[in-house]
């Protein structure tokens, strides 16, 4: 079977040529593949206004708030002598010191007055599986009694030999 | 089916003259070896429960070259259509779907163009179907059905759709395909039968 071909070449040559078909409506036909595209773009916005939970793209046309980092404060510097002061806030004595032990106590005190302790609660601290029966009943101690056992034995012995003595 | 689907195509076709019926009129037109049906999936909207059958359309038939440029020239360009929807270009008589009798012991070549905003894509669609009207992707077998255009969200993708999985005659198909595409990556074929796989693998690649 032999094809009939034509060239990208020869085609092109005949696109002046052109013959629209009568019988399709192209307008209609566009019409509704702009309207389509037009309700995705909308959706789109939609999804973009309505945010999907993922992080802010970059592509967003606000950009983030600015927030420079606060300086770092200077170490001390040594002086013309080489001394350093230091900043560093000392533990407190003397005066100051007292009134604030004072102020802790009075404080402990009222906390004490209005304390509630807490209470656990068994219901939940115990376990929910009832418990197994053979735990809880009393069992016997078997304790084992040396002299017990020995004495035993002695008779046991003695009716042996009693009952030899009755054969003979 | 396939006898609703010949009226529906029977009646989009274009009744012209052409060069082949008048040897002595030049200004008539330029017969196609074969007719072709453009068809159109629209992209699903959200809300809606139209199923494949209620998105895919066939849109006109045509046979002559004229015809061809006078059509192409009145719709929109792949670049302009929404995501998800497809251009599809038949002939006549074969339904775009694996399920067609023509279709179905084939395969397709696909490629994808992943770098969407840097491809002439208007250019590519339109060089492709001048190969495919003109036969100038296979030999003297008939073997290219169609082809297809899909606008995705991440890609342009262009497929061509043959009547057989035949290596031989597959090989010279994909080369021509790929020379259209101009492109010097891989494309790859997939047979229609292997296709409902969950991962399906490429039959060849060229």
């Amino acid at each position: 079977m032999v094809l009939k071909k034509y060239t990208q070449e020869e085609l092109v040559e005949l696109r002046d040529h052109a013959v629209v078909p009568s019988q399709f409506d192209f307008e209609e036909f566009t019409k509704s593949i702009e309207e389509q595209r037009a309700i995705q773009e909308e959706e789109l916005q939609h999804h973009h206004h309505e945010g999907s939970g993922r992080r802010r793209s970059s592509h967003h046309l606000t950009r983030p708030a600015f927030k420079p980092r606060k300086p770092k404060a200077l170490p001390p510097q040594p002086d013309a002598d080489g001394w350093v002061t230091l900043n560093k806030k000392n533990s407190v004595s003397g005066e100051e010191a007292t009134q604030s032990r004072d102020k802790f106590r009075e404080h402990v005190k009222e906390q004490g007055a209005s304390q509630q302790y807490a209470r656990p609660n068994n219901k939940n601290i115990g376990s929910s599986k009832p418990a197994d029966a053979r735990d809880i009943t009393d069992k016997p101690k078997t304790t084992f009694n040396a002299f017990a056992a020995l004495g035993s034995d002695d008779d046991e012995d003695d009716d042996d030999d009693e009952e030899e003595e009755d054969e003979e | 089916m396939s006898e609703e689907l010949a009226q529906a195509t029977k009646e989009l076709s274009l009744e012209s003259q052409t060069v082949v019926d008048s040897k002595t009129e030049f200004d008539v037109k330029h017969p196609l070896n074969s007719s072709w049906t453009l068809w159109y999936t629209k992209s699903q909207s959200k809300d809606s429960n139209e199923s494949w059958a209620d998105l895919l359309k066939p849109v006109i038939t045509f046979s002559t070259v004229e015809e061809f440029w006078g059509i192409f020239n009145s719709i929109p360009q792949p670049g302009e259509l929404p995501l998800k929807a497809d251009y599809h270009l038949f002939r006549e008589g074969i339904r775009p779907e694996w399920e067609d009798v023509q279709n179905s012991e084939g395969g397709k070549f696909t490629f994808s163009f992943n770098e969407k905003y840097n491809v002439d894509i208007n250019d590519i669609w339109l060089k492709t179907c001048l190969a495919l009207i003109g036969e100038m992707l296979q030999d003297d077998e008939n073997e290219v059905n169609g082809i297809v255009f899909s606008n995705r969200k991440m890609v342009y993708r262009v497929a061509l759709w043959t009547k057989s999985t035949n290596k031989k005659n597959l090989f010279s198909v994909g080369e021509k395909f790929k020379e259209v595409l101009k492109t010097d990556d891989l494309i790859e074929f997939f047979s229609h039968k292997g296709a409902d796989q969950r991962n399906p693998k490429p039959m060849m690649m060229i």
